[in-house]
């Protein structure tokens, strides 16, 4: 994975973080959770494809199990 | 003078975040938004894998996904008519309750997840395939993710705007490339008509009902129209102008690179823009064309983008969705990142996969919703309900007729265009029927077709027109 990316992702999530504080202070605990978990799956994403961990992402059901069979239907 | 500034800062700061309340469009706005959000998925996905399963008829294949954006079209707008200023999300929630309304909504996120890592993988595959090869292609991921962060301030204003700006340049560049190929076509490669096995016909129409299925983002922003009537007609109009397009860039395809070549390619569509050929000077006129392309198929993935924040918004009952626009962009960068190994899997997922998610809950959430809406309408008939979004209906039959004169009323213009797409499956069943032993049918069949193809599109306009007429009458 590009050094570049990796680095970009992480000064964007700092960044967003940064400016985003103050706001998060006013809003209802609920959003501060769907805040926190999104960046917080974002960081173990990154982790992932940094340490080549192989998460299983919704995408690879249907690669392997859906578009075959669909495929096969129509007649490819 | 400090205390007025401070004062300054915060109601702009409240503007600017407390975009949700205030957001609307015109009718033809969201007409233009379907019709890219339609037409620029095609140009990147599906076509060979149309042209590879019913070969010179590939280009009947938009016929049954125009029939379900049509029942799409309605449903919003009898949904919009019963909750105005309300989004689909909210109104899931008004009629399911809290539980119910939220299964609904994670299944439209779920949807809208997948799609924007679509396309936002293969905006980057498209230009790592075809433009810059050497760049990595995370980067060629966060670039467009950026793009989303940025328009994730804003409002879906900002990128109905944006898509105004460019998306007659596509219909214009669509248009003209029949012209500009004009020294490449040969409409032989389209004979014989109709003689592709009816499963094969079938089949390509269920793949692109898939793609179709994208226009439910549309749903997240049905409360910025507040006319029911003028959402159909918009999602009607816009949907045509988006498939009669895409018709129109099959069958250049078949035209130029015949019925087998462009099933074995990725993109055909950029295939048919490198084959134009005017002069050695013009003679690299695809990347003007890309340059014109790219922001409407940005305009196509900002849109779903937007639906998403407004949906993950609307499930914790709030207006303001910028809070979330930054680490969600982040997350769909990192899962767009991850989802796919290679270009086969992610044209696989596009072609193959987007039918199956589409089929699995959007008729079941559509019929769900509508029952509840009946029932709901039924037990508060006593009583008084929130005031109706007002529709073209409602002006004096008077004074309706002094604007219109004798033509036909907005009524009479949806039904011609029903009619007309019903000609378009008489056509092509009948083409189909005879065309193996009468060859003249199928070329019948075909031209029947397109002609009725292009009538559906005017009456659309008209549709559209009339309630423009009326509104600015009323």
């Amino acid at each position: 994975m590009s050094i570049t990316f990796q680095l970009s992702m992480i000064l964007l999530l700092l960044l967003a973080f940064m400016t985003d504080r103050p706001l998060l202070r006013r809003m209802p605990a609920a959003c501060g959770v769907v805040y926190y978990t999104a960046t917080t799956l974002t960081l173990t994403l990154l982790a992932a494809k940094h340490w080549h961990w192989n998460l299983p992402m919704p995408t690879r059901f249907f690669i392997h199990t859906i578009c075959p069979w669909v495929s096969g239907l129509v007649g490819l | 003078m400090g205390e007025r500034a401070r004062r300054l800062v915060t109601k702009t700061h409240k503007a600017v975040t407390d975009v949700d309340d205030k957001q609307v469009i015109n009718q033809r706005q969201l007409a233009w938004l379907t019709a890219s959000i339609i037409s620029s998925g095609g140009v990147m996905t599906l076509q060979n894998v149309l042209i590879r399963i019913s070969e010179m008829d590939a280009w009947f294949s938009y016929l049954l996904p125009i029939a379900y954006i049509f029942l799409v079209a309605a449903f919003f707008a009898y949904i919009s008519k019963l909750f105005p200023s309300k989004n689909l999300f909210e109104i899931a929630q008004l009629l399911l309750g809290r539980w119910g309304g939220s299964a609904v909504a994670l299944l439209l996120l779920f949807h809208f997840w997948m799609i924007v890592v679509r396309d936002v993988t293969n905006l980057a595959k498209f230009s790592s395939t075809l433009l810059l090869h050497s760049t990595p292609l995370e980067v060629l991921i966060l670039l467009p993710a950026l793009v989303l962060m940025y328009y994730g301030q804003t409002s879906v204003e900002v990128v109905a705007r944006v898509n105004d700006l460019f998306y007659p340049l596509f219909v214009i560049t669509v248009l003209l490339m029949s012209l500009l190929l004009m020294n490449e076509i040969d409409i032989r490669l389209t004979l014989p008509e109709l003689t592709t096995a009816p499963s094969n016909l079938w089949s390509s129409n269920m793949l692109a009902l898939g793609s179709a299925g994208d226009v439910f983002i549309l749903g997240a922003f049905l409360h910025t129209i507040c006319n029911a009537n003028h959402i159909r007609s918009a999602i009607r109009h816009g949907a045509l102008l988006g498939f009669f397009l895409l018709t129109l860039l099959l069958l250049l395809e078949i035209f130029v690179l015949g019925p087998k070549m462009p099933g074995n390619f990725f993109y055909p569509t950029y295939n048919l823009v490198q084959m134009v050929h005017i002069t050695d000077f013009l003679d690299r006129l695809d990347i003007i064309i890309l340059t014109i392309w790219f922001p409407t198929i940005a305009c196509k993935i900002i849109a779903i983008y937007m639906a998403l924040l407004i949906g993950l918004s609307s499930l914790l009952k709030r207006h303001d969705y910028t809070v979330f626009n930054k680490p969600v962009s982040l997350f769909v960068t990192m899962t767009c990142v991850l989802s796919f190994n290679s270009t086969t899997e992610l044209l696989s997922f596009s072609n193959f996969g987007s039918i199956f998610i589409v089929l699995a809950y959007q008729p079941l959430v559509v019929v769900l919703l509508a029952v509840a809406a009946k029932l709901r309408k039924r037990t508060t008939a006593g009583a008084p309900l929130p005031p109706p979004a007002s529709t073209a209906e409602e002006h004096p039959p008077m004074q309706r007729a002094a604007q219109l004169g004798r033509k036909l009323s907005y009524r009479g213009w949806l039904w011609l265009g029903n009619g007309c797409l019903a000609g378009c499956l008489l056509f092509v069943a009948g083409g189909t029927m005879f065309s193996r032993r009468m060859p003249a049918v199928g070329i019948a069949g075909g031209i029947g077709y397109a002609l009725c193809l292009i009538l559906t599109v005017l009456t659309t306009y008209m549709e559209v027109n009339r309630l423009k007429q009326s509104q600015a009458g009323g």
